[in-house]
């Protein structure tokens, strides 16, 4: 196991600790997990290319997103001095070729980053990119890291994303849909990292828990 | 006048028929090569009066035309088959031998195949297929030789993007025909010259003006409830008179009842099979969450005289000419004069009958809406329908469309756009806009240099990615639908669908009602929910809520409502008037009754704080826009202690602290100076601009509207409209659509003119502030609308229930000593 981080980078103001397979992992209001044993950061559905994609179909949405979010997460690699960076699925948003720029400005975040990257394959991630390395699966004892939850081994801890889950809080006048993590005994669902991303409301079931976002904090929704 | 020409004899003679002034009137401006606009009701011959223009002129010629001549658009496609019939009549009846087709998007593909190879003289169709039609390759010379544009029912079209599509097919066709006339038919309305003037646009140098001069006599009639509420609240009261109602069903053929929204429709179906259970299978239910084919086959129904009435929503204001119907029946607030002129004009179509018109008021001061909108239908005082300014998402998709099959010079297509009256004003900074958004994607792609669409070439466009045409094709038209999810029982047989919004809110097991069955929801997977009958058949369900209307009483009618409660206005008495003579008494009573000569403001203390009443007659959606205003401007900017409520009569303040009474502060709050700004300053503007902006990206072309089962590559360019609102608006904020948004948002969802109308109208009016002991019943609804903020729908209740009695026995002692 790695050393332990620093107290400087424990997070502090606006994230929430949980407890999950007898580990420490802190939700982080930038839409990501942290776990520190581990020196690693976890997150999913970036869909890295989404408005190119857009602008491939003729259709002329800015590109803007795509440098932002790698921005985001090389700050948050820096900023919690991770050494390890697993992406759950949906990396990339679609199976056609990245432009050059695009292409150059992955390779770029690649070799500055101070930590190792895993991607994880989603069900957007068809590309044969040779950029960065892609498996089905990551097992990072005693969890394991799929994209889809519904490909999670029964009783087998897990983490995924690809549901891009939201949480609908009620107020009067108009209700707002905020991004959440989804905790259930084995399983924590992420919600989409990606700025160009929306998602889908979840109904909260019994034994579930939803950690809402929100002015940069998470917030704690028991059922 | 001339003798009448040998085929208007041939036709008309020999059933002993005469044309009516207004017919020869249309068809000789048309003879003399002019463009018009037709002015007619319904069912007075105005089909024939711009229909034989171009029919004599066809025989009259040496040749026998080979090619398309007429296009007949029709704002609905479910009328296009009946207007084909109709024109086809009298060209059998003449052994003409020229022929009618009809091409929409209900149009088999085989059909509209054989279009393509060949057109028939006349072609009856709708903005969107005319708007496809115009991409084809060889459209310019299939159509170059049309004489006539007839635009059927152009009111319905004015004063919507629709109309505006219309107005830049129109400006296209002129551009290829250079011998084409334009003949508009429309309703009564309050701009008819204006009207005619966008329907021409600016290379007809003058457009006719016909006016049959006919007015259909309407017989109203409203029915009165047996106890009138002193203290006006929600629309309970009409439910009571669900028994009156069904009895007036039976007197008569068939009926269409009329109500305001969607889920009062589902509540008076229930309502009315309750007091009359004879009515079961006879009696439908007409909305447009309901499936197409539900819809139809309703439609079908009534036509077949199967069914007593249907009751609907807007869904039937215009469509099928049922003959069968003899009545109409309004459920509540008329909302407009036009409006209600149109659905009582869906009555009566038999030769020789009249238009029936049953108003049922569901609460007091509905009751004063109905003896309004008659005293406006007498003085023919109609809502105008103002004409939509520079759209350019709908310029955007013209454009493109304009640039596939054939190169377009820039130049010349810029004066066509600018010959309609939307673009008339469009600035050459706007249309550079337009072409590079079409082409590279202007200043924000600067960045990306390979990203292209349309292409721009010496001053020429033109598009020619196969792929890109036929997405581009596949959105043509500017009517956004909300996504519809599919009922279906789980044998798969289908029950309808409804808007995705509503069902999305229910949890498995809720029970809900809808098209009159008492459904509960099993799942929800996609866009399928799967529904089983409710077996607790005693349960009731929760009716559907969907986008709810919060329609407005028009300017002219609510108008007319101040009218009748100005006691130096002598207008005579109207039974609805005599109706409420106790709920005024008490009124005047206590305080005075308002009008719009002057600003009546009311001041209560009750438990919870202090309350300021305003009478402005504006409409609820401008009411809305005041109020934020005045709680902004009296707070000082801390408005969120002061809590608003509005309705079609005017708005209420309410704060726990004192509220400021004297003149010079009132009359600064009413101050129509930053008016723009402050509304900005104090209300969710973003919010609602996102909401519109989802209209003005899908025509755009930036989000596709397609169906659940559509190619699966597809789905990689579904997005969300408020998402592409925010990375617009944080990566291109320059975006014209943006601005395009918010200022759609004022207009629709503020009514921004009619505001400063109304701050400009208050600034001339004398102020008039009373002191209250106790609510009045104009500004108890006011009262109970608060309510609605309160957490538990108990307390609102019991809240309600208490101060109702109160004012009940303090009205009943005023009414007894007075």
């Amino acid at each position: 196991m790695q050393k332990p981080m620093k107290p400087s980078t424990i997070p502090e103001e606006g994230s929430r600790s949980i407890r999950f397979a007898g580990e420490d992992l802190v939700l982080l209001a930038e839409r990501a997990v942290l776990w520190p044993a581990r020196r690693a950061l976890m997150l999913s559905d970036v869909h890295f290319g989404k408005s190119a994609t857009f602008r491939a179909h003729g259709i002329p949405v800015p590109e803007g997103e795509s440098q932002t979010d790698l921005d985001r997460i090389a700050r948050l690699v820096e900023r919690y001095e991770v050494e390890h960076l697993a992406i759950i699925g949906d990396f990339y948003h679609s199976g056609i070729a990245l432009s050059p720029a695009l292409h150059d400005s992955l390779a770029t975040f690649r070799d500055s980053l101070n930590a190792d990257i895993i991607l994880v394959r989603g069900n957007h991630d068809q590309a044969r990119h040779e950029l960065l390395p892609m498996i089905n699966r990551l097992a990072w004892s005693p969890i394991e890291l799929v994209h889809d939850p519904a490909e999670a081994i029964a009783g087998q801890p897990t983490i995924a994303g690809h549901l891009h889950p939201l949480c609908r809080i009620p107020r009067a006048g108009r209700a707002s849909r905020l991004p959440c993590f989804l905790l259930t005994e084995n399983l924590l669902v992420l919600p989409a990292f990606g700025t160009f991303t929306a998602g889908h409301i979840v109904k909260p079931k019994t034994g579930q828990t939803l950690y809402p976002i929100a002015k940069e904090t998470v917030f704690e929704c028991p059922h | 006048m001339n003798a009448p020409h040998p085929t208007i004899q041939r036709l008309f003679g020999g059933r002993g028929w005469k044309p009516h002034d207004f017919q020869l009137e249309t068809w000789n401006a048309y003879a003399e090569g002019k463009s018009g606009l037709l002015h007619a009701p319904t069912g007075t011959g105005k089909t024939l009066a711009v229909w034989l223009g171009p029919v004599m002129e066809a025989m009259d010629a040496t040749e026998a035309p080979q090619d398309c001549r007429v296009i007949w658009l029709t704002p609905l496609r479910a009328l296009a088959q009946d207007t084909a019939r109709s024109l086809a009549q009298p060209l059998l009846a003449l052994g003409s031998g020229l022929e009618v087709a009809v091409r929409t998007g209900d149009t088999s593909s085989h059909r509209k195949a054989k279009l393509r190879e060949r057109l028939p003289f006349a072609l009856v169709t709708t903005p969107e297929s005319l708007s496809l039609m115009l991409t084809y390759e060889d459209s310019r010379s299939k159509l170059g030789q049309l004489t006539c544009v007839v635009v059927d029912e152009w009111h319905e079209l004015l004063g919507t993007k629709r109309g505006v599509q219309t107005e830049l097919c129109l400006a296209r066709l002129r551009h290829w025909a250079p011998n084409l006339r334009i003949w508009g038919v429309s309703a009564t309305l309050g701009n008819l010259s204006q009207a005619a003037q966008v329907l021409g646009g600016s290379t007809v140098a003058r457009m006719c003006s016909v006016d049959s001069k006919i007015k259909r006599e309407i017989r109203i009639r409203t029915l009165i409830p047996k106890c009138v509420e002193t203290f006006p609240w929600g629309g309970h009261l009409g439910l009571a008179m669900a028994g009156r109602v069904a009895k007036s069903l039976h007197r008569l053929k068939a009926t269409l009842v009329f109500t305001n929204t969607r889920s009062q429709s589902e509540l008076w179906l229930q309502a009315l099979l309750e007091a009359d259970a004879s009515l079961k299978d006879r009696i439908a239910i007409h909305h447009g969450s309901l499936a197409q084919d539900e819809r139809r086959e309703t439609e079908q129904l009534l036509m077949e005289g199967k069914l007593l009435a249907v009751v609907c929503t807007s869904s039937l204001d215009l469509g099928l000419d049922f003959s069968c119907i003899e009545q109409v029946i309004q459920i509540g607030s008329p909302k407009g004069v036009a409006r209600l002129l149109q659905r009582a004009g869906r009555s009566g179509h038999q030769p020789g009958s009249t238009p029936k018109l049953l108003c049922v008021p569901t609460n007091a001061l509905e009751l004063l809406e109905f003896a309004a909108a008659q005293d406006a239908i007498d003085a023919r005082e109609i809502e105008s329908k103002r004409p939509l300014e520079q759209p350019l998402d709908v310029l955007i998709q013209h454009v493109t469309s304009c640039a596939i099959g054939e190169r377009v010079a820039e130049s010349q297509l810029f004066e066509e756009v600018r010959s309609t009256y939307a673009y008339r004003a469009l600035s050459a900074a706007h249309w550079e806009w337009v072409l590079g958004f079409i082409s590279n994607g202007g200043d924000a792609l600067r960045a990306y240099p390979q990203y292209h669409k349309v292409t721009r070439e010496d001053g020429f466009l033109h598009f020619t990615d196969k792929r890109m045409i036929q997405l581009h094709r596949m959105n043509i038209g500017t009517i956004t639908t909300d996504t519809a999810v599919s009922l279906r029982f789980s044998n798969g047989q289908r029950v309808g669908s409804v808007e995705e919004g509503f069902i999305r809110k229910l949890k498995p097991g809720s029970p809900f009602i809808f098209a009159g069955r008492l459904l509960e929801l099993v799942r929800l997977h996609q866009l399928i929910a799967t529904v089983k009958p409710c077996a607790r058949s005693k349960a009731r369900g929760e009716i559907p809520i969907w986008a709810g209307s919060k329609m407005p009483l028009s300017t002219e009618l609510s108008k007319a409502v101040a009218r009748r409660l100005d006691a130096d206005v002598n207008l005579s008495p109207r039974p609805e008037t005599e109706a409420i003579n106790d709920l005024l008494r008490i009124q005047r009573t206590w305080s005075e009754v308002p009008n719009d000569r002057i600003l009546q403001i009311e001041h209560a203390h009750s438990r919870q704080g202090e309350h300021l009443f305003f009478y402005t007659f504006a409409g609820r959606m401008a009411n809305e826009g005041l109020g934020a205003l005045f709680a902004h401007r009296l707070s000082e900017g801390s408005s969120q202690s002061i809590q608003v409520t509005q309705n079609d009569y005017g708005f209420s303040l309410t704060s726990n602290r004192p509220l400021p009474l004297d003149e010079a502060r009132l009359r600064m709050a009413a101050s129509p100076e930053n008016l723009l700004e402050t509304l900005l300053d104090c209300l969710n503007t973003h919010e609602l601009s996102r909401t519109r902006f989802r209209e003005v990206a899908r025509v755009a072309g930036l989000i596709q509207q397609m169906q659940p089962g559509d190619r699966k590559g597809m789905r990689q360019i579904q997005t969300s409209a408020s998402l592409l609102f925010e990375v617009f608006g944080r990566y291109d904020p320059e975006n014209l659509l943006l601005d395009q948004s918010r200022r759609e948002m004022l207009e629709g969802s503020l009514e921004i003119d009619r505001l400063h109308r109304v701050l400009h109208e208050i600034s001339e009016k004398p102020l008039r502030l009373i002191e209250l002991k106790r609510l009045t019943p104009m500004a108890f609804p006011l009262w109970a609308e608060r309510l609605n903020f309160v957490i538990s729908t108990q307390d609102a209740a019991s809240i309600l229930e208490e101060m109702l009695t109160t004012l009940n026995a303090e009205a009943d002692e005023t009414l007894n000593h007075s």
